[in-house]
């Protein structure tokens, strides 16, 4: 039989400006560019290497409950799961019946393997997503270029607990994005379908480059992110 | 035209020279210039060459309308020199000479035009035959810059942005809307189409310390100082759309400015008046010679009569001699002057004042003003030829009145009225959210304009549900008319131009109506006023008054024309922005350009056409990739297929509705082939279904349907409101499609799962492990071999294909691209949704009656299918073969098939099979061509006609014993 490996959906996209690689529940990741942009500032990472559950149906919420998960109160808000933001774990609510779990993979690999081929009212969604990451004080002028939804609007109503988030279209690509701040920095968590991943990402990238940022590899933004070291 | 000593307030930086060229003369301006105010300070007087009659033009409005004034800056076409900043090292030309500005060849058409009034060509120039020459002719002697197909393209971006007030236009009431706007609480973004704040607070002053600048410097201080203020100069609102979308456009870049409620404060364009001569260099609005001296330093003239009909004009007056240069006179069109105290201030100074005086006309001599010639008003209005004084001067300046610029406003929705007492169109309802105060409201004074302002700024807050602590201001009345109602003036010698864009004189006017193009709309079209680069901005008011005068219609009842976005010509390359487009890729797209794939678009997708191969050609790598499926293994990137799943208790009851085909009696572990048609009974879809559990049934659909499926599902699941979920994986999921003789050897190689004929037969699934891979395998024969459709997660689509490949290797596994599988497929006569059908193919003309299930209960388009059914069909798609010998190769899809003369059919699908070693196709023919034997003519780009053949289909292994009994084989 021949070994498995996981690819990533910007994986080839990563190829010539990765610096450093590592694995990751078998994908490789990039740890590091060679040229990155400053997170405070402007910087465009790949978090598609994370877990993600997703499902919906009329059961689903009451299944998320039965799971231990406290759903969003509404539609296209989203809410941190219990072990705070550090581990990058959220419960997004996409619809009145839609969710998407996503963090480091404890409990989205749960909720997967619990969920099997769902139930009556409870049906599983593959979620493969791109997941982008966006970060800086001039991330907003770049979303300015590419969607029309006020973010800023929706990151003053962040909060460490949750907030609301947006389905959308971005470069003519349809994204789901959580606007969040980290260390005081506007932080914008974006997915889309995998196969426009590659598209989107080059798209962010250049205008990125434009604004005066860069691509950041994982080891540089868990620096960013948890700057006491307490996580990897 | 001289450069003064330093103003207060001048936009100039002194320290900065910039040296440029025109039509091979040197000039030094200064940073801060624009085109023209620095040809102004080098005292060039003739800026343009008119549209039509090529008379020489210079400065009239200074404001971004002087359209005469249009130069070619290298690539740049039509560079408007009153508005554009100056560049170090600009090298220009006028547009539309033949021959320069000062040798243009054309000028002689001046001369001839009493033979070229308004629409002569109309009248003239029809004959069909003639028509090319008489075109190209005209386009030759009119026209503009030249456009430049091989310039580099230029980053524009647009962008989107969001404010909670909008304000348009930085003048002074604009400014105090944004003041009080943002001092309510509300984010304020004001814009200007300046290169600085102020407006006519930076230039409609009496000397430098005419306290109406200080006031206006103050507030442009603190509105970029107010932390709630952004302001944006450089800027023009070019439209205002529903729900307060805006676009902004600045030098580089589009913004499309989304607020929550939009302050119009655009002020009002200064209007000319006609008499003969007023086009000549020289004439010129009081607020373009203000504007030369206050934000420029420049002196417009060094002697000048000032024509006025409103305070402006003798406030302009006082200016000038304020500056040093010198009055002649001043004709005032009214009886009694406009200011009082100007007046007494102008005799105080030994300015004569003629009260009741008009412009008879303006002379010429060199192409620039000499004298001004003025005349007494008689009681009808109408000038004295008989008692005219001539002054000699080298400036005449305008002042008679004023046309809002309230475009932005007819856009939003506002309703205008006439104002007798203003002589001006002013709001009267405006649309939610919409407020307008200053000049476009019909607000003139100052203190009267700042009192507007805020009190707009204030109402503008207040919508938004921001409150301030004081009250609104209350905005003094109008004491004095700013606008003369009837400004123009007939001369027997005509030269008295209404629009200097197009050179339409007042009797042009007169010709339009007596010809019975009486109404504001078709006079427009007729004379093409307001049609030219400034829209009508300095002619579309005379123009209504005219009309008016001559219909004998009260001006409100002639009304106005529409005002269509864009306010201010914008550059294409700003519409077209940074240009998305948009791309979807596999998981599998690097392997492909590993393996020298040839890609192809399909929809949004990059795929594969095919492989190239060292030594082969395109034709020869898919022949061979086809003879590797038909002998040996081949691979297809198939992930581009629509995926779909449906899955509880009522999604067998679910598809049943949605297809065509039967659904409910699948067991578990089998797939079938599925037809979506619309409530028209119209093929739109197809793909195959396979049931993996007794609730569970995951399906695919055609590469282009995906979305369109999905959202037809949702849309019908949340109508009929059954118990399923539908899941669209389309992207999440990969496949490839692993055909061939051998693939079963290949397949084996890579799972512990049986896969003997018995165990998984054609048309099964299964799901299994395949290289350690979790994977939904379905036994289908899309292109007529032993085949496993092979679908699994997006990320572990690599590893799929690459554990393939190195299985296969031994076999002479070859990957295969797009076009093979279409040729494949042809040799089994498979359809192809969307190629063999059209909108209004039926299943029963595409062969496909087999896959209609008439006794089902229920599906969408049932209803028509069987009111179809009962009437002789229209068409069959039948398959061809083409006869050798002729030149088959130059037979295309969407060839037609000719019969007696009439299309009788056309051509879906044609190619060559490696496989037969002739030409095959599929066509949708005319019933009564369709069958078996008959020989058809096939009509090629040439207008050859190719015999052909139609044959049964399929064209290869027509039993199927390949796909089905590939054990035996």
């Amino acid at each position: 039989m021949t070994s498995v490996t996981r690819t990533g959906p910007l994986h080839q996209a990563h190829v010539a400006s990765a610096a450093a690689w590592r694995d990751h529940a078998g994908m490789r990741i990039v740890d590091e560019h060679k040229r990155e942009g400053e997170p405070a500032m402007l910087a465009l990472g790949d978090r598609s290497h994370l877990a993600r559950a997703g499902l919906k149906g009329p059961g689903a919420a009451a299944w998320l409950a039965t799971q231990g998960i406290e759903v969003p109160a509404g539609p296209n808000t989203w809410r941190a799961l219990p072990a705070g933001r550090d581990s990058n774990g959220l419960v997004a609510r996409l619809a009145t019946s839609e969710f998407l779990v996503e963090d480091d993979g404890v409990r989205a690999f749960a909720l997967q393997t619990a969920l099997g081929h769902g139930t009556t009212d409870v049906h599983p969604v593959l979620r493969q997503d791109c997941a982008l990451v966006l970060t800086g004080q001039r991330a907003n002028d770049v979303l300015l270029q590419v969607c029309s939804v006020d973010f800023a609007a929706l990151l003053a109503q962040d909060s460490p607990e949750g907030g609301p988030l947006a389905l959308t279209s971005m470069a003519g690509v349809s994204v789901l994005v959580v606007p969040q701040r980290a260390r005081d920095v506007p932080l914008f968590r974006i997915w889309c379908d995998p196969t426009f991943g590659a598209y989107l990402h080059r798209t962010l990238l250049d205008i990125v480059a434009e604004e005066g940022g860069g691509p950041v590899g994982l080891a540089r933004l868990a620096r960013f992110l948890h700057p006491e070291g307490d996580r990897p | 035209m001289k450069r003064l000593a330093p103003i207060r307030g001048e936009w100039i930086d002194r320290s900065r020279s910039v040296a440029f060229e025109l039509e091979g003369r040197i000039h030094t301006g200064f940073a801060g210039d624009t085109i023209t105010s620095a040809l102004c300070g080098a005292d060039v007087r003739v800026l343009g060459r008119s549209f039509k009659y090529h008379r020489p033009r210079g400065v009239l409005s200074l404001a971004n309308h002087d359209v005469n004034a249009l130069l070619q800056w290298n690539d740049r076409p039509n560079v408007r020199a009153d508005a554009t900043p100056l560049a170090d090292e600009m090298r220009l030309f006028a547009v539309n000479t033949d021959g320069g500005l000062d040798q243009d060849r054309r000028r002689f058409l001046d001369r001839l035009s009493p033979f070229l009034p308004v629409g002569f060509y109309y009248k003239a120039f029809h004959d069909r035959r003639w028509f090319p020459r008489w075109e190209a002719m005209f386009r030759a002697l009119t026209g503009l810059g030249r456009v430049s197909v091989t310039t580099e393209r230029r980053r524009t971006p647009k962008r989107y942005d969001f404010c909670d007030v909008l304000v348009i236009g930085a003048g002074p009431s604009g400014l105090s809307a944004a003041l009080a706007a943002a001092d309510a609480g509300a984010r304020v973004v004001i814009v200007d189409e300046n290169a600085r704040a102020g407006g006519s607070g930076t230039y409609a002053l009496v000397g430098d310390d005419d306290p109406v600048g200080a006031r206006t410097r103050d507030r442009v201080v603190r509105c970029a100082e107010h932390p709630r203020v952004s302001l944006r100069t450089g800027t023009v609102a070019a439209g205002c759309y529903a729900d307060h979308w805006v676009p902004l456009v600045e030098r580089d870049r589009i913004t499309k400015m989304r607020a929550r409620a939009v302050v119009i404060a655009t002020g009002a364009f200064e209007q000319p008046a006609v008499f003969r001569g007023n086009d000549v260099p020289g004439v010129m609005l009081a607020s373009a010679a203000q504007r030369l001296l206050h934000r420029y330093a420049v002196a417009p003239m060094t002697r000048a009569v000032v024509l006025a009909a409103n305070r402006d004009g003798y406030r302009a007056a006082l200016d000038l001699l304020a500056h040093g240069i010198d009055v002649a006179a001043v004709a005032d069109l009214n009886e009694s002057p406009a200011d009082d105290a100007a007046c007494r201030e102008l005799a105080s100074r030994g300015i004569p004042v003629r009260l009741g005086h008009g412009v008879y006309e303006a002379r010429a001599g060199h192409d620039v003003l000499r004298d001004a010639v003025l005349a007494p008003l008689t009681p009808d209005g109408a000038l004295n030829a008989a008692r005219t004084e001539r002054i000699g001067c080298d400036g005449l300046v305008v002042s008679v009145g004023w046309a809002p610029a309230a475009n932005l406003l007819y856009q939003a929705g506002a309703r205008m009225h006439y104002d007798e007492l203003l002589a001006q169109f002013v709001p009267g309802a405006l649309p939610p959210g919409v407020f307008a105060c200053g000049r476009v409201n019909g607000v003139y004074a100052f203190e009267a304009k700042l009192a507007d302002g805020e009190r707009a700024g204030l109402e503008a807050a207040g919508a938004l549900g921001l409150r301030a602590a004081g009250a609104a201001p209350l905005v003094p009345a109008e004491v004095q008319r700013p606008s003369h109602p009837y400004p123009i003036f007939s001369h027997p010698k005509g030269k008295n131009f209404v629009d200097f864009d197009e050179d339409l004189q007042l009797q042009d006017f007169a010709n339009a109506v007596q010809e019975g193009f009486d109404n504001i709309e078709l006079l427009k079209r007729y004379t093409t006023v307001g049609m030219g680069p400034s829209q009508g901005k300095h002619s579309n008011m005379n123009a209504v008054r005219i009309l008016a005068r001559l219909t004998g219609q009260p001006i409100e009842a002639v009304g106005t024309t529409t005002a269509r976005p864009f306010f201010h010509p914008v550059p294409l390359a700003h519409l077209a922005g940074r240009g998305f487009t948009v791309e979807r890729e596999t998981p599998l797209h690097s392997r492909h350009e590993a393996l020298g794939a040839v890609l192809m678009l399909a929809g949004h997708w990059r795929r594969p056409e095919y492989y190239a191969v060292p030594g082969s050609r395109r034709l020869g790598a898919i022949r061979e990739e086809v003879l590797a499926v038909r002998n040996s293994v081949g691979l297809i990137d198939v992930g581009t297929l629509g995926k779909i799943e449906v899955s509880g208790p009522d999604a067998a009851a679910f598809l049943e509705r949605v297809y065509t085909g039967r659904f409910a009696n699948m067991s578990p572990g089998s797939t079938r082939y599925c037809l979506m048609v619309d409530e028209a009974g119209t093929i739109i879809d197809d793909g195959v279904v396979a049931r993996l559990g007794d609730q569970r049934f995951y399906f695919t659909t055609t590469t282009s349907g995906s979305a369109t499926v999905y959202r037809e599902l949702t849309r019908l699941n949340t109508m009929w409101r059954m118990q399923c979920g539908i899941v669209n994986v389309t992207g999440h999921r990969a496949a490839v499609n692993l055909a061939g003789p051998k693939a079963r050897d290949v397949l084996s190689r890579l799972t512990r799962s049986d896969m003997s004929e018995a165990v998984f037969p054609y048309l099964a699934a299964r799901e299994l492990e395949v290289a350690g891979i979790p994977a939904r395998v379905l036994r289908i024969g899309f292109v007529g071999e032993l085949g496993y459709e092979i679908h699994v997660a997006h990320d572990r689509a690599s590893s799929l294909w690459d554990a393939l490949m190195e299985a296969g290797s031994e076999l002479g596994i070859r990957p295969f691209g797009v076009e093979a599988q279409r040729l494949l497929r042809l040799e089994k006569g498979h359809l192809i949704v969307g190629q063999d059908t059209d909108g209004l193919t039926n299943p029963f003309e595409a062969g496909c009656g087999w896959a209609v299930k008439m006794d089902k209960p229920f599906f969408v388009g049932q209803r028509s299918l069987a009111i179809l059914a009962k009437k002789p069909s229209r068409q069959a798609l039948v398959g061809i073969e083409l006869v050798p010998g002729e030149a088959v190769d130059r037979v295309a899809e969407c060839h037609l098939v000719i019969e007696a003369g009439e299309i009788a059919g056309r051509v879906t699908s044609v190619a060559f099979s490696p496989t037969l070693g002739r030409h095959i196709g599929l066509a949708m023919l005319a019933p009564a061509l369709a069958e078996p034997g008959r020989q058809i003519a096939i009509r090629v780009t040439d207008g050859a006609l190719v015999t052909a053949k139609v044959v049964r289909a399929p064209f290869y292994d027509a039993d199927g014993r390949r796909q089905k009994l590939a054990e035996a084989a």
